[in-house]
């Protein structure tokens, strides 16, 4: 039984110019200890799927179909309440910007051993704060930083610190929104490194969104695409990113020319592709393939006929028409 | 070294001034110590640095926005150092600058039209309000912003993020200048607009010759879009060289372990990666000696020489296969 | 990224009645123009008029006067609306000083900073501490009582507020990205201000004077009220002078103190009400709570 199971997801934003779609039918599952990059370009509705998970999404925004069940229990239909259980214990979040998020009057160690407190009665402050000391240490921070308060961290530090803060009660599914787009490259492959290894350690699942797919390529078990409020393309991370010689794994056409759009060292010195055209209006109802207008490779069929993900094998699976599961014979 | 090059930089240092947290002691931020460095006409040379390697802070004072604090920057033969008040503004049309946010950077009560033609109007530039017009709309054409008239009469804050970009491209090349000054101009922008703007500044140079320096934390779309790429490390350029040698033959320890964090969207890329520990010192507390020794690996592995410790290593040609010269500033260089 | 604030007028007039607040500002202030305006003109009661005899001394409401008579039998209702045209008239003339003073310092403060930043608002801390009231007492003494001085005075001792604000403003909108992107076009510093900035502070300004013109009115009817008021002519700050030094109030004369009294609650009300609404659409710090 997966840990995490999306089923037919479809979750509105009410804004005053009308509803908008921004996650219209998604299917997703994650396993326990898995490592999954959730990627996609500003508005395809990575975060806001993400986000309902814990049902974490903002006012104006809401469920209106399909089911999430973790751990084999249905908490899509869950109220404030009894969400409140799951999040830190079961589900923890690693918010975007969040190193900024810290409170500046408290000292670190006080901060991280505030969910362990509060989610966690069992715990004694003696025993809180021995995790607290074993979290710094698995984030890299020397225990006796404790004290420090965040304005004398770096940005890079005070990330691990909420990294630390998210897995202090032991949660078994992290959701980092964007966890290293506001630090320095090297920085970025520090943490990186650091969010597989605390993932193989601990044995936890994670879902790292990001809007950048080279960052996930090293790291990821398993990538998901999203286009448009729809998971376009998933699976291994060799599968999507894999290569043979000069072309690409991927099959999902969105994926191939995004993918191009990243310059590449390990390959010739070539100016890189866009994709001309933007994303369709989610305000409006869709019909057909919703990349086909800015598809190349479209034909009669993608414009009237919405693809669904279909398995190209070791549960690679693409939304698309046109693309073939290798060896495939199609007419 | 190039010839005859458009733009010299030559030991530029750029200092602030900055108090300690948590006490009133005033210590100098050495954002900038001692840059040379030469572009010629129609070359595009990256500034390639981390935040608080001090690339922002050059950018800023080649287009004096900025005071330097020492040294000299040679334009068309001219030193904008020296040049201020009405000498610098008339020189203003000859370099210009792409800022990062295309959302801050353009004034968005403004119609696109009215953004473009301003360059224009302050140096007046043109006969008339139609001729005026006429250059802005061939300006957003060129751009890519098509239909231009439509696109011209929208206020910017109408426009989306790559289109607004492209307006800022637009105004800045109106005037023709020889040399821009692109601080991140597609950082943050979704990946799939960024060839499209880069195309536009290519097509640019190659229509008017323009020279660019372009500033850039991600080395590969430097590597992709300059000639040649400069490394910046706390305020000094620790390598310089054609890119392709640069990403193919690093020479510093720093450019090494930089390249080989590249984010490749590849699976079976069998790079080693050498994550270097800790991060950038504050521009207030450079360490002594060589700036980058705290976290080199070479330092390490060489049983921690005393030269790196002690002495500053100026930057120094090294020989290699191809046309151009390959720089750095290394005691122990490859 | 789209929401920014109206500058034209009829956007904001249209953001404004939106605003329960800002609808009820904006009926009484139409009120209050349409009957200072229109109003002398339409009732004809001269209000220097003096009474025939002493019959016609403080005569309640009735026998052709709406609002009674004052203690010379003269209409009150004239005065009342004659009263109007002077406050509003001071209002008006007073803030239009103090509003030119007031952004033109702070947006000078705000943009250049630097030693004339600091002098600029040495000046304007110095007029802020100053009491008030006691200075223009002190100025109608020594300058004498006629109506210019006295819009002078009001003038001069409101604008701190407008410069203060003004040049809180400027600070934020001069590190936004587009104008060091208008210095490396090489615009001058006078077309920064003009081009970039103003614009961007005027809706600010705008929504302040019209809460200044309120504290002017008050300020107008406060002097006159004590006697300090230009003696030649009828505000409703006189009008109730008058009603007090005459002893109407003891002879139970509503009539004549109780319509100038409401008529400042009422304009001041209005301007108040506009000038906050207007504020919160404009000032973006104060918008998040609308």
């Amino acid at each position: 039984m997966s840990l995490l199971e999306i089923s037919n997801l479809r979750v509105a934003y009410d804004s005053p110019a009308g509803t908008v779609m921004a996650v219209d039918g998604v299917d997703f599952s994650i396993e326990p200890g898995e490592f999954v990059g959730l990627a996609g370009e500003s508005g395809c509705g990575k975060t806001t799927l993400a986000m309902s998970i814990p049902q974490l999404l903002p006012r104006m925004a809401r469920i209106t179909e399909g089911s999430i069940r973790f751990d084999g229990q249905l908490i899509s239909d869950l109220n404030e309440e009894q969400m409140k259980p799951f999040r830190w214990k079961d589900i923890s979040v690693i918010f975007q910007g969040a190193l900024n998020a810290l409170n500046p009057v408290q000292s670190i160690g006080s901060q991280i051993q505030e969910p362990i407190r509060v989610h966690d009665s069992s715990v004694n402050e003696v025993q809180a704060h021995e995790r607290m000391c074993d979290l710094l240490e698995a984030v890299g921070i020397p225990a006796k930083r404790a004290l420090d308060y965040p304005h004398q961290f770096s940005g890079g530090m005070r990330q691990r610190v909420m990294i630390a803060m998210a897995l202090a009660c032991q949660p078994k599914l992290v959701i980092a929104d964007e966890p290293i787009t506001a630090l320095d490259v090297m920085t970025q492959a520090q943490i990186m490194d650091l969010l597989r290894s605390l993932c193989d350690k601990f044995d936890l699942s994670m879902i790292l969104i990001s809007h950048d797919l080279s960052v996930l390529a090293q790291t990821c078990d398993r990538v998901a695409v999203m286009y448009a409020g729809k998971i376009v393309e998933t699976g291994r991370a060799e599968d999507v990113f894999g290569n043979d010689g000069a072309k690409s794994r991927a099959d999902h056409p969105y994926t191939q020319r995004l993918l191009k759009a990243y310059p590449n060292i390990n390959h010739e010195r070539v100016f890189i592709d866009g994709i001309p055209g933007m994303p369709p209006d989610l305000s409006q109802p869709q019909h057909g393939c919703r990349f086909a207008d800015r598809c190349d490779l479209a034909i009669a069929r993608c414009a009237s006929e919405e693809p669904r993900l279909s398995n190209f094998g070791n549960n690679h699976q693409v939304a698309c028409h046109v693309a073939t599961p290798p060896g495939a014979n199609y007419s | 070294m190039t010839n005859n090059p458009i733009l010299s930089i030559k030991n530029l240092k750029v200092i602030f001034s900055a108090t300690v947290p948590g006490t009133r002691k005033k210590v100098d931020a050495r954002a900038v110590d001692g840059v040379s460095l030469d572009i010629a006409r129609a070359e595009t040379v990256a500034l390639v640095g981390e935040s608080g390697s001090g690339k922002t802070s050059i950018a800023n004072a080649v287009m004096r926005l900025v005071n330097p604090s020492a040294g000299s920057i040679e334009f068309e033969g001219t030193d904008l150092v020296k040049l201020s008040g009405e000498a610098l503004r008339t020189m203003r049309p000859r370099f210009q600058m792409i800022f990062q946010d295309p959302f801050e950077s353009l004034d968005p009560r403004r119609t696109v039209l009215d953004t473009v033609i301003e360059p224009l109007i302050i140096h007046k530039i043109g006969a008339s309000d139609d001729e005026r017009r006429a250059m802005a709309i061939t300006a957003l054409e060129r751009a890519g912003l098509v239909p231009a008239e439509q696109i011209g009469a929208r206020f910017t804050f109408q426009l989306s993020g790559g289109q607004r970009q492209r307006v800022a491209i637009a105004s800045a090349m109106i005037l023709e200048p020889a040399l821009v000054v692109a601080d991140e101009p597609v950082s943050m922008l979704d990946v799939s607009l960024r060839a499209g703007i880069l195309k536009v500044m290519r097509d640019m140079r190659d229509r008017m010759g323009v020279s660019y320096l372009f500033i850039t934390h991600d080395l590969s779309l430097a590597w992709m879009f300059a000639d040649r790429i400069a490394v910046v490390y706390l305020g000094r350029i620790i390598e310089e060289a054609p890119s392709a040698e640069l990403i193919a033959n690093p020479s510093h320890p720093y450019t090494q372990a930089l390249v080989s964090v590249i984010p490749v969207p590849e699976t079976n890329s069998n790079r080693e990666r050498i994550v270097l520990s800790g991060e950038i010192p504050n521009p207030t507390a450079i360490p002594a000696g060589c700036r980058f020794h705290p976290r080199c690996p070479k330092f390490r592995e060489l049983g921690e020489p005393s030269q790196c410790t002690t002495q500053d290593p100026e930057l120094h040609t090294i020989t290699f296969n191809g046309e151009g010269v390959h720089k750095v500033a290394c005691h122990f260089a490859d | 990224m789209n929401d920014v604030t109206p500058t034209h007028p009829t956007g904001m007039v249209r953001q404004l009645w939106r605003l329960g607040l800002g609808r009820a500002g904006i009926i009484i202030l139409i009120a209050v123009a349409f009957a200072a305006i229109v109003g002398p003109m339409i009732f004809p009661f001269d209000p220097a008029a003096v009474g025939a005899d002493a019959s016609s001394i403080l005569q309640a409401p009735g026998n052709g006067h709406i609002l009674g008579t004052d203690e010379l039998g003269r209409d009150v209702f004239s005065q009342l609306l004659t009263g109007a045209r002077i406050s509003l008239f001071v209002g008006v003339m007073a803030t239009i000083i103090s509003t030119i003073i007031g952004a033109s310092l702070g947006i000078f403060a705000g943009y250049y900073q630097g030693p004339a930043d600091t002098v600029l608002m040495s000046i304007t801390d110095f007029f802020l501490v100053v009491p008030a009231l006691p200075l223009m007492i002190a100025m109608g003494a020594i300058f004498g009582q006629n109506l210019s001085i006295i819009i002078l005075v009001i003038g001069f001792l409101s604008w701190p507020r407008t410069a203060r604000i003004v040049r809180s403003q400027t600070l934020t909108l001069r590190e936004r990205q587009y104008i060091p992107r208008a210095r490396s076009l090489g615009a001058k510093n006078m077309r920064i201000l003009r081009v970039n900035i103003l614009p961007h502070v005027m809706p600010l300004i705008i929504a302040n004077t019209i809460l200044v013109v309120a504290g002017c009115i008050l300020s107008e009817a406060t002097l006159s009220f004590i006697g300090l008021g230009d003696p030649d002519r009828i505000s409703w700050g006189s009008m109730l002078h008058f009603s007090f030094v005459s002893g109407a109030i003891g002879r139970g004369a509503w009539w004549y103190f109780l319509p100038p009294g409401i008529g400042i609650l009422f304009v001041v009300l209005g301007f108040t009400l506009a000038g906050q609404a207007l504020e919160q659409i404009t000032n973006p710090r104060l918008a998040a709570d609308v």
